[in-house]
């Protein structure tokens, strides 16, 4: 009997236990109103009155009461910005997060002050002058070779594969490799650990001749390096809960391929988020969770930490002082915001929140960071920080806040200085959606409220004065948007299409090309997946949006990593193609053929195949991209990389990468 | 699915605990290690269901909320003071033979991500890309999560996890 068949033996005999099944069903039986759960942050929200009571009333501005009046101001630049008084008060802060709630733990609650005000309250924006440089299209679409499908242009988006028309850069588990385009040789292999840690790349961006890496490093504290390797010890959890996990972004002179040089290691503490570049400047975020045991803890366990090495060798920790806190939040996390330019070594830029980050947009001027949380009522909120990008300095402008959570990254766009969000949310079981447009304060300025009433959004695009909305239950509505008057958002036009898009990419100024699936009813009445399409709507007419043709891509097992991820899209302007990643064939059966399909655009013919090279059987050997660089294509998996002629595509040359 | 019957939301809270209650107590356990804790997640997942009542797609979907769930339901959990009352695992948990009390109690003590990667691919059978998907996290984390953990897993248990049939 095999280990892991005796896990699953294991497994099989645990079950939850029938007095607990019956237990949680009477908790959960009655509407949320009567339970338990709404009883406890009730009387929850009787303590936080109390304590905040005194502040809300006078203050006026429930987005900023805290527990103390957090109105001071550090120095010039930081004015208006709230912080923590002292680490007695950040403890204070998680010592009420910690405690007391029972079932809520852990979770991003926000306490009641703020909802029964007002469920959309702003705190407007900062009296900070930044001056803002407008440093955009530095990518070009002209170029002869591939780059990231990316939401702004200019705006580049880290990701597994990079080009620079010359090398294949990319992330294959703990190294980057280094392959020449011409003939497919290994250039070079990157592995970024410093001593005994376990750096763990997870994107990178190219820029000239520097190669930027964003990975995880785990930094365990390990104190007597003179003893013996102790197994035991080494593969223990102590030994895991006491490491520290750490973003870092690693930027590496690669102007010699066969001699790559470190030159510089941003750490910021916790988990990767996000990154962006913007000329020469690079954003990131990362996510630390606080660890509060006491008030006894040490300051070192609670405080976030980060590093720069044109500064120092060793972790910096952020004092609390220096740390935003707006009040109010019940939370276990930072979010820590760093900028630096890749190319001079001017200290990085890091910025930390007492809060955490899911969605991040950003344009050539402003970095967007959107926490969701959930309010006592059941609900979800966003709340928008919204920084000022100068260089790679990076400052906190604004935050605001709308109902309802986000789709992604593309539910959000500014224009015109104004902010465009489309959320859904989910009051009463119920789902509704909005679109919100915010001013540069992130103060509510117009909404488009009660959109597709049980349904919820599936994708988003916004262009200048339009948005597109695709929302979904049963058939997929596309509505588009009049944004022309900021304070007067109106739908146009709409479209009832069977199935979904969950990508939206525009195509020319009046067409617009969806990928999703086709659904299908069942016969229990729920709908399934039929099979993945994808869709040219045209949208010259604002009021009459069309699917003038489409495309069905596999049956319900196809699976393209581009209804998750617009990074997986391969796109040539110039010779009209398009394509992604596939995997067909039935999930737990090892007929699964994966590879990559593509089309031939053409607006009076439809999609053309123009070639499917979907022959992988190897389920760990999944495809990943598919680029160009001049006349050849690439077609990326997990262990290789073949090339093809973008025009025959008779298969050139390959290689694998040993695993 | 009308919310607003009653009956009919009860129906649904019904089958959705019959459907889904092994699993969540399976991975809350495996990620708690101690029943105590398991069950108050347990209790929590069924909770926000029932406030959040959310529109799934399909099967798949509603299973990997599940998941998704219950796992960051415990994230936060062992930094807690909670777990200072809690009765080891073993005390109460025993297994018909010696070699799945062997292999479970060596799973369990795995870090967190190692053994939750470790039973979603070995026991629920999920792919790596469905539990990049499922667990919002890269790909690569995971090929790495479970390479090292079917590593460690080799260092202690003979045999491993080993994938050559």
């Amino acid at each position: 009997m095999k280990n892991k068949d005796n896990f699953k033996k294991a497994m099989d005999n645990i079950h939850a236990p029938e007095d607990l099944k019956n237990r949680t069903f009477q908790k959960i039986k009655d509407k949320p109103k009567n339970n338990l759960i709404f009883m406890k942050v009730l009387s929850a929200c009787a303590v936080f009155a109390i304590i905040f009571g005194i502040g809300a009333y006078y203050n006026g501005n429930p987005d900023i009461i805290g527990l103390s009046n957090n109105s001071k101001s550090k120095n010039v630049a930081d004015l208006d910005l709230p912080r923590f008084e002292n680490i007695d008060e950040l403890k204070k802060v998680l010592a009420k997060s910690s405690s007391g709630y029972g079932y809520n733990r852990g979770l991003v609650y926000e306490d009641a002050m703020f909802e029964s005000v007002d469920s959309s309250v702003n705190s407007g924006g900062f009296n900070q002058s930044l001056k803002v440089t407008d440093n955009a299209g530095a990518a070009s679409s002209n170029s002869n070779y591939s780059t990231t499908n990316v939401q702004v242009e200019g705006v580049d988006e880290a990701d597994i594969v990079k080009t620079d028309g010359e090398y294949i850069y990319l992330v294959k588990s703990n190294t980057i490799y280094i392959v020449k385009a011409s003939d497919l040789k290994i250039e070079n292999k990157l592995i970024l650990d410093e001593d005994d840690d376990d750096f763990m790349p997870e994107e990178i961006f190219v820029n000239k001749d520097k190669l930027v890496v964003l990975g995880t490093n785990y930094i365990y504290d390990d104190d007597d390096e003179d003893d013996e390797y102790d197994h035991d010890y080494y593969y223990s959890y102590y030994r895991y809960n006491n490491s520290k996990t750490v973003t870092e972004a690693v930027v590496v002179d690669i102007s010699n391929k066969n001699k790559p040089k470190e030159e510089r290691r941003v750490t910021l503490d916790g988990y990767y988020v996000n990154a962006r570049m913007i000329g020469d400047n690079v954003y990131f975020i990362s996510n630390k969770s606080v660890y509060y045991y006491d008030e006894d803890c040490d300051d070192d366990d609670i405080l976030p930490v980060y590093k720069d090495s044109v500064k120092s060798k060793d972790v910096v920790t952020i004092p609390a002082e220096d740390i935003i806190y707006f009040g109010g939040t019940r939370n276990y996390t930072y979010m820590l915001v760093g900028g630096f330019n890749v190319n001079d070594k001017k200290e990085a830029s890091v910025e930390t929140i007492f809060g955490a980050s899911d969605t991040v947009y950003a344009n050539s001027e402003n970095l967007y960071i959107v926490q969701e949380k959930y309010t006592s009522l059941g609900n979800t909120k966003s709340v928008i920080y919204k920084f000022g990008l100068n260089g790679s300095k990076i400052s906190l402008k604004a935050k605001g806040s709308v109902k309802g959570y986000l789709n992604n990254q593309f539910s959000m766009d500014e224009y015109e200085g104004n902010l465009r969000v489309a959320t859904t949310s989910d009051v009463t079981g119920i789902s509704k959606n909005q679109v919100y447009v915010l001013d540069e304060n992130l103060e509510k300025i117009g909404a488009l409220r009660n959109m597709a009433i049980d349904e919820e959004i599936y994708s988003v695009r916004f262009i200048g004065k339009i948005g597109y909305v695709v929302t979904y239950k049963e058939i997929d509505p596309l509505f588009v948007i009049d944004l022309s008057d900021p304070t007067n958002p109106e739908i146009k036009g709409e479209l009832k299409i069977p199935g979904y898009s969950s990508y939206l990419h525009p195509y020319d100024e009046t067409h617009i090309i969806g990928i999703g699936y086709n659904t299908e009813t069942n016969n229990w009445g729920g709908t399934v997946n039929k099979n993945m399409k994808m869709s040219m709507f045209d949208v010259s007419d604002l009021e009459n949006p069309k699917e003038v043709f489409n495309i069905d891509i596999g049956d319900e097992y196809a699976y393209s990593e581009i209804t998750s991820n617009h990074k997986a899209l391969f796109y040539n302007k110039d010779k009209n193609l398009i394509g992604f990643p596939v995997t067909f064939g039935k999930r737990y059966y090892d007929d699964s053929k994966s590879g990559f399909v593509i089309y031939k655009i053409d607006l009076d013919n439809g999609f053309k195949v123009y070639g499917e090279i979907t022959d992988k059987t190897d389920y760990n050997n999944q495809p990943e991209r598919v680029i160009y660089i001049g006349d050849n294509l690439y077609t990326i998996f997990e262990d290789e990389i073949d090339s093809y002629d973008l025009e025959t595509l008779k298969k050139k040359d390959e290689v694998v990468f040993s695993k | 699915m009308v919310k607003e019957d009653e009956m009919q939301r009860e129906e649904y809270l019904k089958e959705a605990i019959n459907n889904y209650s092994d699993m969540v107590y399976r991975i809350a356990l495996t990620r708690c290690g101690n029943k105590e804790n398991a069950e108050d997640i347990f209790q929590e997942v069924f909770l926000k269901l029932s406030e959040k009542m959310p529109i799934f797609e399909n099967k798949e979907h509603e299973k990997a909320w599940f998941i998704r769930v219950t796992i960051n339901l415990t994230k936060n959990l062992h930094n807690s003071a909670w777990n200072k009352k809690t009765t080891a695992l073993e005390e109460n948990i025993v297994f018909e033979t010696k070699e799945e009390n062997d292999v479970f109690n060596t799973v369990m003590g795995l870090q967190q991500n190692y053994k939750t990667v470790i039973y979603l691919f070995y026991y629920e059978g999920y792919k790596v890309k469905e539990i990049s998907e499922i667990l919002k996290t890269s790909e690569n984390t995971i090929k790495t999560w479970l390479s090292r953990a079917r590593e460690e897993l080799k260092e202690k248990i003979e045999g491993g996890f080993e994938d050559e049939e």
